[in-house]
């Protein structure tokens, strides 16, 4: 018998850290709202509100058994329940990888190569994230833990030689933009954290995973999204209106001494978080598709789930327009609410009712 | 299985340079360390002074006082169209990631230059620190001095930062400028450069001779380098510096070493009122003495008074002249307003030059000697 391989909660959650750091630094405010400093401020708390609260369900799930996958749980309800989990979290995957790809090809277009066909790029980081996913959970939580060591030296770098520029005055009045503008930004913003989804799918694969480590990592990230937001404001201002990337463009100004050009070393890192997206992605989607078969063929089923996203983003690659309307779209709140609110929801009343029926049956 | 392993690597080594295109080697970059911006209003188009670093030749192909610069002049409707023309002339790749400095010439309106100044917020290899100057001739001038065997750009970037340093320069960069230009009712400002001729050696050099204040619907208003410093002191942004104060009592040199503003906003029958408080503390560097006698207590508070006296006059005259005459925000008041009344800086930004006339602002200063020197001090006489 195969033994599954197994990660410690910290690496699992590292690799969903570094998944969710690349989203914010590919986060484009001005795809959903007018910029203004103050409400992006609290349109992180915003998003850290209804994190919190589309977790719980994920934390019930986890708590009640943290050993089997909601595709596992699900096909004890019923086999066809999780064949059609199987596809939606399959799409669902694909869905977010096509997403990254197309972040990814915008940053690396917009900000180091603006002149070359950014399509090899992403082929590239694509080849090279199947190739991590394709050596394992085990081994991406550990390559985790290893870039998690500089991508944290780097925010501290940027948040510490930022904070001298820091300006109250750069911040607008509460609400100056919109107030129903500034929640929708956080529920969205909130539904950029897919990751949250891979909680319940990946559950074998972690070791004693426990409700705590979960509200660790939303605690994590949003007081990582929640100080950035604090400094592009307070040292942008209206600058990073006009900036794709504000984060980006804050830590282009990160300089310390005679260490003046660091920007490049920094950008390495975000591309090093944007690698494990995608490999976590697509080792998800092998895990989906290895459970909808019923059997593993790790490397035809990786290089499908790559091929696919790869195709997916295509079209799409360095349109910022057709990125806006995709992220904009509710189509996106949809996959996200029921990926990590209905679906363990569902799941857990399917057993509930089965075992009550077992219960009378006996 | 291991030849594959081993070719794979072989080929990523030869395929993957970072030099691949042609256009990226740096024999065929333009390496720009400076750029001078100017408008010929009879053309009306941008003239674009371009200053790059020679990277063909070796230090050791250039003398020891020849400058390692090359500057180029080019012409166009949008700085864009210009810089373009700089790579149809030389064949190679403008480069801005180097660039120290954009020195815009006076011949620019403000509305002139912040238009101009979205090509280098758009441009992907220029960065968002990159120090603006303002000139008070050719910004083309200013560029192109002699600076003795060193980068130009280089030259007036170190003279903004010792003078902003010394408190008598603003010190701005592209972001900032950027970030203030597009608040409504704010007026930015630009440090002023302007081309002197030194004696001896008989050369061109530049010196910072103040400060610029622009905004999209006023004419330009220039401040010269004691109103920097009471300008810098209004919006907390003193670093050290010196200056002398002089009363029929006292007469003594200070330097500054620390200085805290702040500004508070209240409404006073529907009108803002703006108090600033500035905290101070100087060092007395020379004292105006015959004798070389001791001074005494007295001596330090009398110093103290006429030194409160100088910084609150300066700012006074400053805020009188920007607020009352001038009709230009330098001092963020109406940002302050809005952050603070929403509503009443809505109602007041409609003409905010008359709103900006009518506020009351009230300075406070308070100066502390911290050090006397190396002299002592004498018992006051009871």
């Amino acid at each position: 018998m195969e033994l599954t391989p197994k990660i410690t909660p910290f690496q699992f959650y590292t690799i969903l850290f570094l998944s969710r750091v690349f989203a914010m630094v590919t986060y484009v405010a001005s795809f959903m709202t007018q910029r203004s400093s103050t409400d992006e401020v609290i349109m992180s708390l915003i998003m850290g509100g209804f994190l919190l609260l589309t977790a719980i369900p994920t934390a019930i799930f986890i708590k009640k058994d943290n050993t089997s996958s909601i595709i596992t749980r699900a096909s004890c309800v019923s086999t066809v329940f999780s064949k059609i989990l199987c596809v939606i979290f399959f799409i669902q995957s694909l869905y977010f990888g096509i997403i990254t790809s197309v972040r990814f090809g915008i940053f690396t277009g917009s900000v180091m190569f603006p002149d070359i066909n950014i399509i090899f790029f992403i082929f590239v980081m694509l080849a090279a994230s199947s190739y991590i996913a394709y050596k394992g959970i085990e081994a991406m939580g550990r390559s985790a833990v290893i870039i998690l060591i500089p991508v944290f030296i780097a925010l501290i770098f940027v948040f510490a030689t930022q904070s001298k520029q820091f300006d109250l005055l750069n911040f607008t009045s509460l609400f100056s933009v919109d107030i129903k503008n500034t929640f929708l930004s956080g529920l969205y913003s909130c539904t950029r954290t897919g990751e949250l989804a891979f909680v319940t799918l990946l559950t074998p694969y972690v070791n004693n995973q426990k409700s705590r480590h979960l509200f660790r990592w939303i605690f994590a990230i949003v007081l990582t999204i929640f100080v950035s937001e604090i400094l592009i404001s307070g040292v942008l201002g209206n600058f990073a209106g006009t900036q794709l990337f504000s984060m980006y463009a804050m830590s282009v100004l990160a300089e310390f001494g005679f260490i003046e050009r660091l920007d490049a070393i920094i950008t390495c890192l975000w591309l090093l978080c944007a690698a494990v997206k995608i490999a976590i992605t697509i080792f998800l989607c092998e895990t989906l598709l290895s459970a909808f078969f019923g059997k593993r063929k790790q490397i035809l089923f990786i290089v499908i789930s790559a091929s696919v996203i790869f195709l997916g983003t295509i079209p799409l690659s360095g349109s910022l327009i057709t990125l806006a309307n995709i992220i904009r779209s509710p189509l996106t709140i949809i996959f996200y609410l029921a990926s990590v609110f209905l679906v363990p929801i569902a799941v857990m009343i399917g057993e509930k009712i089965k075992g009550r029926a077992k219960l009378e049956k006996n | 299985m291991k030849k594959i392993k081993l070719i794979i690597p072989l080929i990523l080594l030869l395929t993957l340079t970072a030099c691949m295109p042609q256009n990226t080697e740096i024999k065929y970059r333009l390496v720009i360390s400076g750029i001078g911006l100017d408008f010929d209003k009879e053309k009306g188009q941008y003239e674009l002074t371009v200053q790059v670093l020679e990277t063909s030749k070796s230090s050791s192909e250039q003398g020891k006082s020849e400058t390692p610069v090359a500057n180029y002049t080019v012409k166009g409707k949008t700085v864009a169209q210009a810089i373009r023309s700089l790579g149809e002339n030389t064949g190679k790749y403008p480069l801005y990631s180097q660039n120290r400095m954009i020195i815009l010439g006076s011949s620019l309106t403000d509305g002139q230059m912040i238009k101009a100044l979205n090509f280098f917020v758009r441009e992907y290899t220029s960065r968002p620190d990159v120090f603006i100057a303002a000139a008070t001739g050719k910004a083309s001038d200013v560029l192109t001095i002699d600076a003795g065997g060193e980068v130009p750009a280089k030259l007036i970037e170190s003279a903004i930062e010792q003078s902003n340093e010394n408190s008598v320069c603003v010190d701005t960069e592209l972001y900032n400028t950027v970030n203030l230009s597009l608040e409504k009712t704010t007026c930015f400002t630009l440090p002023l450069i302007e081309v002197v001729e030194d004696r001896i050696p008989k050369q061109k050099t530049i010196k910072v001779t103040g400060t610029r204040a622009c905004s999209k619907d006023v004419e330009p208003k220039m401040m010269s380098d004691t109103e920097t410093m009471a300008y810098l002191f209004t919006m907390n942004k003193i670093n050290t510096g010196s200056f002398s104060i002089t009363s029929e009592d006292v007469s003594a040199a200070l330097e500054i070493i620390s200085s805290k503003t702040k500004t508070t906003l209240e409404l006073k029958n529907g009108k803002p009122v703006f108090n600033i408080d500035v905290k101070c503390e100087v060092d007395v560097v020379e004292f105006d003495s015959e004798t070389f006698t001791a001074f005494s207590e007295n001596d330090v508070h009398k110093i103290e008074k006429a030194a409160e006296q100088y910084i609150k006059s300066g700012m006074n005259g400053l805020i009188e002249r920007f607020t009352k005459k001038e009709h230009c925000d330098i001092f963020r008041f109406g940002k302050r307003l809005q952050q603070k009344y929403p509503d009443v800086y809505e109602e007041m930004s409609k003409d905010w030059k008359k709103s900006l006339s009518e506020t009351e602002v009230n300075v406070t200063v308070s100066v502390k000697i911290g050090r006397i020197g190396e002299m002592t001090m004498k018992a006051d006489k009871k």
